[in-house]
Parts: C-alpha cells; sequence; structure tokens
C-alpha cells in the first residue's frame, strides 16, 4: 500500500451532491403519490366512542379514510414488541391507529389519503372524533404515585422491576466511613431531526412487490416488520433508505405506525402513498426520551475512594413500550462510568405515562447515568473538601486493568467488560486543556471585578459497536468501480466516505473509485441498523473483511495471469503488480473481468483480459467447487461483545446571577474512540454532540401540562439552540485500540452528548454554589435558585 | 370489507307517497339512471356512483327477503356490493350491514358508512323537496326541479357524496315502503 | 367542495423563466419542490423558524414555506440548484461547506449555502460577529455549528482568491 486513507482528513463523498441540492431525501421523490395525514389524539387519556368523516365526504380529492375497523390480519394487532426482556412484565404497545382508546397527545387515530398533504389535511380537519376524556398520567410522580394508570391492566403503571449487582453494596454502605444520599433528575427531550420521518410506498402489482422508502435508522428492521405484518414474503418488499435528514435515535423505532400503514394503504389502493411528517407531529408522535429520577446512596473513605454504591431510579417510557427496557438498562450499566466499583446495585422501575413513548435518543440512557455518577463524585469532594478531579483520580480504572469485568449484563445480553482505556491520561488531557490547575486564581480574579465563573469537570464510558453482526459485500466491476454494499443506513455520518476509506486501503485503490451503498435492502438484505454508535464499528470491521476477501481473490487471480507468487503481489492504484515491479500488473478492472470464465467483450477491460487468459486445464471446470465467478466477497463482523469508548468534558461558565443565564467561556474534550478513520468526521460528530448536550443542558425541554398536553410543541416554543448558544469545543484526540475487532476501532456518534450536562451543572454549581440536582436549568430556574438561597441567607 | 350501520331516518307521509313512484325515486336518487321494476318486487337500479376518488357506473337489484329486509347485490366499475338492509324502530332506523368489494372498499369503513348515511338522507329530503314546498338542507334540488331532480343533483350535487352502498339503502327505503302500501 | 381556484404564477427561477399554475394557498416551498422538482430546497417546520427552506427572491433570503407562491409572481427566486457555475462548478459557498464539513446530513444545508451566498454579496469579508447575525436564525441539528462557521469564513477566502 503506497497511500493511507485510513486517519486522513478525506472530504466526504455524499457532500458533491448535498451541497448541490441534488441529495435524495424522503419527499424529493413521489411528487404525484397521494398523500397521507393523520388525525391524531388531542387528549392523553381518553376512551373513543365513535368518528363521523361526514364532512370530509365533501373534499374534493379526500381517497379514503382508514380507523382501526379497517385494519386487517395482524395490522389490527398491536405493533411489535422489539425487544422483550423477562423482567419486562407489562410490555404495552400501540396499534397502528388507536383502537378504542388513546394514550397520549398525538397518538394516530385515523389515517386519511387524498390527491395531495393540503387535500388531506382538509379533509383530516373535517373529521369529528368523538372522546371520553379519562385521568392522565403525566410525569413520573404521577406515575410513581400510581392512582391514576394508563393502561388499565397495568398496576401502578410499572412496566418492569429489574435490578443488577456487583458485590453486596448495603454492606458496603453500611460500614463506611462517610455516606451521602442524593435525588437527582433529568428531564425529556427529542431528537428533533431536521428532516422528519417519512414514508413514500409503491406496489408493484405486476411483480407482486412492495418498494417502500422510509426515513429510518434501520431498512432491515421495517422490512422485516412490514413483511410480517401485511403478510408478505420478505423477498417481495424492498426497503430503501433514501438521504436522511438526521435521526439521532428516534428513527431506529421500527414499524412506526405510518411504516406499516403506508404501504397497506399503497397496496390496497393500488397507488403510490406518500406521508411526511410534519414538524408538529414530530413533536407528538416521535419518539422522545431522557426523563428519569435517580435516588442515590453512595459510601465512601476519607480519600474519596468508593466503597458501595446504590441507586434506585424510575424511567418514564411514555404510553407504550416498544423498545422494552434497554434505555435503563444502558444507564443502569453505563452509570458507573470509568470508576473502579467493587460494590455496586442499581434497580430501576420503568413507568407508563400519557405522554408520548420514549425510545433512544442519541446518548441513550448514558446522559442520565452519566449526570448521576459524575455529581455524586463532586458531592464526594465536596464533603471531604478535595478536589473534584483528585476524588475522580483515585477512582479511575488504571490503563492495566483492562479488561475490566463488571460481572453485570450490557444492553446487548453480553457481559459488561470494558476492553481498553487510558482513563487517567484522559483525566490529564482535559485538565490542560481546560486550564484546570490555573482555574482557581482566574476565577478569584473574575470574582473580584464581579464576575461569576465556574468549572466543572465530567467523565464517561461509552459501550458502542453492539452487536449481533453487519455485513458488507465489495464488488469490483469490470470497469474498475468498486461497489460497496452495508446494511446499515445513514443520517449524515459520512459512512460513504469512511467506508469508502476503508475499501480503499484494503484493496488499494483510490476512495474515489469506491462506491458505497448503505440502508438497501436490495443490496444487502442482513443489517441492524444505525444506533449505540455501531455504524463504524460493525459495518466498518465488515467492509474490510469483505474487501479483504476480495483481495485475496485478486491477487490468487492475478498471480496466475502473471505467473507469480501470490505473496510477491501487491495492490496500488487499482493495479496488481509484482512487489518492486510495477511495470508487471495487472488492474484490477481486468482481474474482474478474470474472474468471470463468461467474457464478452462488452469493455475493452474485456478484450484486453485475454491476453492474460491462462490455458485452462481440461479436467477442471471453468468454475471451481470452491470458487465463484466475479471479483466480489461478502463477509460479516459479529463481535463478542461490545467496545467502550470513552472521554471527558470540562467547562467554564459564567453566571449571570441578575439574568440567571449561563454563558459558556470554554468548552474541553477530550477523546478516545480507538484509532480515529477520519478525525474531520469525528470532530463533526463531537460538535453535534456537544450542542445536543448543551441544548439539553439548558435549552430543551418537553413542557407537558397536567392534562399532557405538549405546549411547546413547535421550534417556536422548543428551544433547540441556534449558532449564537453553541461553544465551540477543543477538542484532543487519545487513540487506545480495541483489541474486539479488526480496526481496532471504537464507536464516536454519541460521545458528545453524553456528559455535558454533568460538566455544565457542576461548572453552575461551582459558579453560584446552589446545588443543581436537576438538568436542564433555564435562566429563570436559575434565578429563582439564587434568590431563594439569598433570601435563606 | 365488513360494512355495518345503523342510524335514523325521516319519511314524513309526503315522502312515503313518492316513494311509490319509481320514476320519482329515479329522480331523487343521485346519479341515478333508472329504476325499475322487476318480478317478485325487485328492482333493478342503475347509477353513476361516486364516493370519494372512486366512480363509475354501477348496477344491482334490490330483492325483497321479508318485511323488513331486503337484499342488495349488484356490481360495477366502483365494486361489488352483497348487503342487506332492514328497517328497524317503527321505520326510524336503518340498518345495512354486509361486504362490500373492488375500489369503494378502499375508501374504507367510515367513508363507507358515511356516504351510506348521506345518499339515504339526501334521498329522503329530495323525495320531501319534491313533493312539499320546504327542501331539507341536505337537498340541492329545488321544489321547481323535481320532475328531473336527478338530473339537476347529477350536475349539481355534492361530489364524492354518493356510496354504492348508500344508493342501495336508500332503495331499500323505497322497496320497504312499497311493500308496505302494496300489503295494504 | 369544489376544486379550489389556480391563479397562474410566471417567476424566474435560477435564471430561467419558469410558469405555474396553483392555488392560493400553495406555499412557495411546495411550488419549487413539487410543481417545479426543485427538492433542493428543503421544509424542516414549516413554521419559518428552522430556515431550511431559505431561497433568494429578487436577491433577498425569503423562507420559502412562509411565501405563497402567487407572492412571487414576476420576481426572480434563487435556490440551491442555482448556486453552482454554468459549467456545474461548484460556487466559492458550496466548495468551503465541503471543504470545512459544514454539513453532516446535509437536509439544513441549502438554506445556510444561500444565506452565506447573500452575506457574502453584501459584506465579502465579514466579521464573527456579522456571520452570527447572518446565520443565526437558521437551525441545524448535526454540526453543533462549529463547521459551518468556518465554512463561512472559507466562503469568503474562497470568494476573495476568485476570478
Amino acid at each position: 500500500m503506497t497511500t493511507q486513507w485510513f486517519g486522513e482528513r478525506v472530504e466526504r463523498r455524499e457532500d458533491e451532491r448535498l451541497v448541490r441540492g441534488a441529495g435524495r431525501f424522503l419527499d424529493d421523490a413521489g411528487h404525484d403519490a397521494l398523500a397521507a395525514a393523520f388525525v391524531r389524539s388531542p387528549h392523553a387519556h381518553a376512551r373513543m366512542t365513535g368518528i363521523d368523516v361526514s364532512d370530509a365526504l365533501d373534499v374534493d380529492g379526500l381517497v379514503a379514510v382508514y380507523t382501526w375497523d379497517d385494519l386487517p390480519g395482524r395490522l389490527a394487532d398491536p405493533l411489535p414488541l422489539l425487544i422483550p426482556h423477562p423482567d419486562l412484565t407489562h410490555p404495552r404497545t400501540q396499534y397502528a391507529l388507536a383502537r378504542g382508546e388513546v394514550n397520549h397527545v398525538g397518538e394516530a387515530v385515523a389515517m386519511v389519503v387524498a390527491v395531495d398533504r393540503y387535500v388531506a389535511e382538509d379533509a383530516a380537519d373535517r373529521i369529528v372524533v368523538d372522546y371520553e376524556p379519562l385521568p392522565a398520567v403525566v410525569g413520573l410522580d404521577a406515575a410513581r404515585a400510581g392512582d391514576r394508570l394508563v393502561h388499565e391492566d397495568v398496576p401502578g403503571n410499572v412496566a418492569a422491576v429489574t435490578t443488577q449487582q456487583l458485590g453486596d453494596a448495603a454492606s458496603a454502605i453500611a460500614v463506611a466511613p462517610h455516606v451521602l444520599e442524593l435525588d437527582l433528575a433529568m428531564e425529556r427531550s427529542l431528537s428533533s431531526p431536521l428532516e422528519g420521518r417519512g414514508v413514500h410506498a409503491r406496489w408493484d402489482d405486476e411483480d407482486g412487490r412492495l418498494r417502500l422508502r422510509t426515513s429510518t435508522q434501520t431498512s432491515t428492521g421495517v422490512r422485516a416488520a412490514v413483511a410480517n405484518i401485511l403478510g408478505l414474503p420478505d423477498v417481495a418488499v424492498d426497503v430503501i433508505t433514501p438521504d436522511v435528514g438526521g435521526g439521532f435515535g428516534t428513527k431506529v423505532v421500527h414499524p412506526y405506525p405510518e411504516e406499516v400503514l403506508v404501504p397497506w394503504a399503497a397496496r390496497l389502493l393500488g397507488r403510490e402513498v406518500k406521508w411526511v411528517e410534519d414538524r408538529y407531529e414530530h413533536f407528538v408522535s416521535a419518539t422522545h426520551e431522557r426523563g428519569q429520577q435517580h435516588h442515590v446512596r453512595v459510601g465512601f473513605d476519607g480519600d474519596g475512594t468508593i466503597l458501595g454504591l446504590e441507586v434506585d431510579f424510575w424511567h418514564d417510557t411514555g404510553a407504550y413500550a416498544p423498545y422494552g427496557i434497554v434505555l435503563p438498562i444502558i444507564t443502569a450499566t453505563q452509570l458507573p462510568g470509568p470508576y473502579r466499583h467493587r460494590n455496586y446495585r442499581v434497580t430501576f422501575t420503568s413507568l407508563y405515562t400519557n405522554t408520548v413513548t420514549v425510545t433512544p435518543y442519541r446518548g441513550a440512557g448514558r446522559p442520565q447515568g452519566c449526570f448521576v455518577m459524575e455529581r455524586t463524585m463532586d458531592r464526594i469532594a465536596s464533603a471531604l473538601g478535595l478536589g473534584r478531579d483528585e476524588v475522580r483520580a483515585r477512582n479511575l480504572i488504571g490503563p492495566d486493568e483492562f479488561p475490566y469485568d463488571f460481572h453485570m449484563t450490557f444492553q446487548d445480553g453480553r457481559p459488561l467488560i470494558y476492553d481498553s482505556g487510558d482513563y487517567p491520561g484522559l483525566l490529564d488531557r482535559v485538565r490542560e486543556l481546560v486550564g484546570w490547575d490555573d482555574f482557581a486564581a482566574e476565577q478569584a480574579a473574575a470574582l473580584a471585578a464581579g464576575r461569576r465563573l465556574g468549572i466543572g469537570l465530567a467523565c464517561y464510558v461509552e459501550g458502542t459497536g453492539v452487536g449481533p453482526y453487519e455485513g458488507a459485500h465489495v464488488h469490483v466491476e469490470t470497469n474498475g468501480r468498486v461497489m460497496v454494499a452495508t446494511g446499515l443506513t445513514s443520517q449524515g455520518q459520512g459512512h460513504e466516505t469512511v467506508f469508502a476509506q476503508i475499501v480503499a486501503d484494503e484493496l488499494g485503490v483510490d476512495p474515489g473509485d469506491v462506491y458505497v451503498t448503505t440502508g438497501d435492502t436490495r443490496r444487502f438484505p442482513y443489517a441492524v441498523g444505525t444506533y449505540a454508535s455501531r455504524a463504524a464499528v460493525m459495518s466498518g470491521n465488515a467492509v474490510a473483511l469483505a474487501a479483504r476477501a476480495v483481495r485475496a481473490k485478486a491477487v490468487r487471480i492475478a498471480a496466475e495471469a502473471l505467473e507469480a507468487a501470490p505473496d510477491d503481489l501487491e495492490i496500488a492504484g487499482g493495479v496488481v503488480h509484482v512487489r518492486g515491479t510495477p511495470t508487471r500488473g495487472i488492474p484490477l478492472s481486468q482481474v474482474a473481468v478474470l474472474s468471470n470464465p463468461l467474457r464478452y467483450s462488452f469493455s475493452k477491460e474485456a478484450q484486453a483480459a485475454g491476453v492474460f487468459a491462462s490455458p485452462s486445464d481440461p479436467d477442471v471446470a471453468p468454475v471451481p467447487d470452491d470458487d465463484e465467478p466475479g471479483l466480489e466477497a461478502r463477509d460479516y463482523y459479529s463481535p463478542v461483545r461490545s467496545t467502550f469508548a470513552s472521554g471527558m468534558h470540562a467547562a467554564v461558565v459564567e453566571v449571570d446571577p441578575e439574568l440567571g443565564t449561563v454563558a459558556i467561556r470554554r468548552y474541553a474534550v477530550v477523546h478516545d474512540c480507538g484509532p480515529l478513520i477520519n478525525p474531520m468526521i469525528v470532530e463533526g460528530q463531537i460538535h453535534g454532540g456537544v450542542a445536543q448536550g448543551v441544548a439539553g443542558a439548558l435549552l430543551e425541554r418537553m413542557a407537558y401540562d397536567e392534562e399532557g398536553n405538549l405546549a411547546n410543541a413547535s421550534f417556536m416554543d422548543f428551544l433547540m439552540p441556534y449558532l449564537s448558544e453553541v461553544p465551540t469545543p477543543e477538542i484532543a484526540h487519545s487513540e487506545t485500540p480495541s483489541p474486539l475487532n479488526p480496526l481496532g476501532i471504537k464507536g464516536a456518534g454519541e460521545a458528545g452528548v453524553i456528559p455535558v450536562s454533568a460538566c455544565l451543572a457542576a461548572a453552575i454549581e461551582d459558579a453560584v454554589g446552589v446545588r443543581m440536582d436537576r438538568m436542564p436549568i433555564s435562566p429563570p430556574e436559575l434565578w429563582v435558585a439564587l434568590a431563594a438561597r439569598e433570601a435563606a441567607g | 370489507m365488513r360494512l355495518s350501520t345503523s342510524f335514523p331516518v325521516t319519511a314524513p307521509p309526503a315522502v312515503l307517497t313518492a316513494l311509490a313512484d319509481p320514476a320519482q325515486v329515479a329522480a331523487a336518487l343521485p346519479g341515478c339512471r333508472s329504476v325499475e321494476a322487476g318480478a317478485n318486487g325487485r328492482l333493478v337500479v342503475v347509477l353513476d356512483l361516486s364516493v370519494a376518488s372512486v366512480s363509475g357506473l354501477w348496477s344491482g337489484t334490490v330483492t325483497p327477503v321479508d318485511a323488513d329486509t331486503v337484499c342488495i347485490a349488484g356490481s360495477g366499475a366502483p365494486g361489488n356490493v352483497d348487503l342487506t338492509a332492514r328497517a328497524d324502530g317503527d321505520r326510524t332506523r336503518l340498518t345495512v350491514e354486509g361486504e362490500v368489494s373492488g375500489p369503494l372498499a378502499t375508501a374504507g369503513t367510515a367513508v363507507l358508512t358515511a356516504a351510506v348515511r348521506r345518499l339515504a338522507d339526501t334521498l329522503l329530503a329530495n323525495l320531501a323537496a319534491g313533493s312539499a314546498p320546504s327542501a331539507s338542507p341536505h337537498s340541492t334540488a329545488r321544489p321547481d326541479a323535481a320532475p328531473d331532480a336527478g338530473a339537476a343533483i347529477r350536475q349539481r350535487g355534492p361530489a364524492g357524496a354518493v356510496a354504492a352502498a348508500a344508493v342501495v339503502a336508500g332503495a331499500v327505503v323505497v322497496v320497504r315502503w312499497r311493500r308496505r302500501r302494496s300489503a295494504r | 367542495m369544489t376544486a379550489e381556484p389556480v391563479h397562474e404564477v410566471v417567476l424566474t427561477v435560477n435564471g430561467v423563466a419558469r410558469a405555474a399554475r396553483v392555488p392560493a394557498r400553495r406555499l412557495l416551498s411546495d411550488l419549487l419542490r413539487h410543481d417545479l422538482r426543485l427538492t433542493g430546497t428543503h421544509v424542516g417546520c414549516e413554521h419559518g423558524v428552522c430556515g431550511a427552506c431559505t431561497v433568494l427572491v429578487d436577491g433577498e433570503p425569503v423562507r420559502s414555506c412562509l411565501t405563497f407562491a402567487v407572492m412571487v409572481d414576476g420576481a426572480e427566486v434563487t435556490t440551491v440548484e442555482g448556486l453552482a457555475g454554468p459549467d456545474g462548478e461548484l460556487s466559492p459557498v458550496q466548495q468551503a461547506f465541503r471543504e470545512c464539513h459544514g454539513l453532516q446530513c446535509g437536509f439544513c444545508t441549502p438554506g445556510f449555502l444561500l444565506l452565506t451566498r447573500d452575506l457574502l454579496a453584501r459584506r465579502p469579508d465579514p466579521s464573527d460577529g456579522e456571520i452570527a447575525e447572518a446565520l443565526g436564525g437558521n437551525l441545524c441539528r448535526c454540526t453543533g455549528y462549529v463547521n459551518i462557521v468556518r465554512s463561512v469564513r472559507r466562503a469568503a477566502e474562497l470568494a476573495g482568491e476568485g476570478p
């Protein structure tokens, strides 16, 4: 290999089309399709007693109105429970269209199909649904009280209770010299990608095939769900993920009701049908995350070493639990962070509420876990009068302690074992990057000038690259193009670029000759999906393995053609040649021709390849038993368990006590996701993650009122940050390879968001001395807290 | 798809009289091309149907089963209909049940149900308008247009407001009262 | 309910004369995307907050999701498809966003590209404050804006170097 693409800041392949406005997002096609719109519940909890569409009949262009009564077969059943768990004793999932009862504002009640969206909404507006409102359960306090029920047959609103433990935390705390108890909470937010969800279906009656385009994070998952629910053979369903305008977790849910209803209607009507989520719908029907309350008991010794930790927490799963209890399991298992724990018990209760269903949003339970652990660390430091960095340093797992086994079960059902890392090294670097050691003087000087500065620090470990597998297909065409397909999807992470970099290195070609397709079941039918910071690890390794197999085949074929030993060959610049003799070589395009005994002279490569044709052995079949035609290979990567990335954030903030505002003066990130495939892209992921973290810490929340109305369901009222609210982080990378995969890489997609609430809470607390036990914190809340402290003297 | 609906109907004496006249019924039935009396009280109905975006020529028969019930069966471009209709509660309610298939069935149960009711209401209101000076709010036929109310509705009637099933349900009302009248 | 009355709209889009017959309530974003099939303009919120749908109308940035198509009769509209040069070469603004990784999913990007084009037309060498002012009303969920700001600075450089 003469050029190494892995590790380079390669410009993205995707951008050529995206900056021209030539991307293909869901709503960029199907202009003549019928449009669907949904009648959604205005009540958080109600019985439906009737529906009258009479007035809609007068809307010119109306095609159909569907309710639960119209749904056939499995489409009339509750949607699937994606991830069952033995402790999920009361799983409840929604119907594709509400059946007699609605459980959150925004639940789909009726589907309207019309000639265009304007008309569909006209008709939807004229449909009258009769409701008998029921008492709504909104928020964790109401859910825990249990006197009102979301689902009549779920006592106490409890979906699941789970405990995991390491050692004996209660006994350790009982004998610990110091014990603290804390209550910590985090509120709801949502992914809110700039492009909402969308589904576009076409039924081909002649071929008996369904083509479904959906803005999803898992095309194979949607395909399996749709095929099963609509009673179609898997092979008759093609699911294609177009360009996706962001996902951040919410688009991994599958199937959303619309993903089965739209193709069903398309088949029934024999017409293309498309539904494009509007922003209000996104707020009230795309999933949310983050709402949790936690109670912590921690025992520690005089130097801050944690002896025992007990955490009980309550997770708001919303109206339904299609994703099972994955989120609280992640909180429970990622809460320990980079610290040595000998005695840890965690118990969580997952509770239903009459609000939008909760599934992972970037970070997925980790921001809450990190908030709990890091706030606990800060409190221990404060109780002992020790430095916050010092207490952390005492508890960090050392670089020589890997693999570090927590003897617990991670989100993927595999053992929670950290594979590698250098946590003390990260701590040193983040302290340096943010100016930790000099800050006391800076703070004092600022205070003297009437300014309230504070510094905070937060550390995390993130399980990434969860299995079970991803696969890839690499095909060198006779024109020299390298076609790569992997089944997982892309939402802006630059997969076309980084996978091309990996393949370019493995095959000795230019990344510009590598064409990557993701999320198209026609090209690669086996895949899991893009979530849990797994794409680079899973598909990255899969494309590497598939490319290696192609390389081996290319070398074998070229060796025969060149009459050279395979070991003497290398590939560079798209040519297989004898090492040290670049003139004695054969281009991969011609190797591709040679790989297929059928050589019609469709191309000059095929004509030229004849030159290298070796004399055929009359006793050997043109395609021997152990061979296949074509210069292509398929391979899968399946890890024994997750690989654990890590990082630390530190921030300096300035609080204006008059206004309660928080300004971020410095933001430092050190990050270890193993070797970086493309540092530019990793940094972009961190920038975006930090922005979402800041949003979750200071701005964004779901403002539900007591009746379960979402009062801020628009970008006017939901405070997504603009340019002016987001810091420019300083970033340093550490690269500790994972021993678990061929490329040594770890995931990077979610890292940026995880510690931000913990970090900013610590910095605000340091600035003004008010305890930050729940996030987000708004200026009025902070102002009230400061005023209360002042009043208390 | 299965259709099952029950709704109140209003048929004052003047309408009952009008129902005795197939020509008036044909004129009052939106989209109707013809209503012809067949053997044993059977009616043959031909009409242009339009429900939501489904439209086309449809023909069917209405066959008495007993004093309160008729079977309606027919087909055409809009689809196939196989329904029974029953007058309940001393002629104050009409109950329509059965199967609808083809394009009509794709419009959804709620649409067909509403269209059936709309049609029955329109038919009765048109008949009332044709036989009395006060027009029903649903009627688009002026009293002076009564002789060709059907044509007027075809030209000016609300688009997408008439279902095959509803037509047949309307016809049921006709048959129901015709039979009662002939039984006297 | 009878079919809505339609109105003829004649406008120039990216230098090309276009015409369409649309109902009065049809949005400019829908005219561009679905009638003229220029799908580069994206719609992120339909209530004028995110700015993804920004286009230039007679040179001024306008939110096409808050503009009726009939309002641009006779106007000159520039969309993202009109940014590249006559031979398809990327404009400095487009080049800069690619170079600086100023986009991830690319959904909000057309709005930012047009705002940047407008800014640089007015201020060839904008200060950080001017960049924040010009771009501060558009939302991006992927980039944290860091590389968008870098892209604007780089676009100014490239435009300065240009012919």
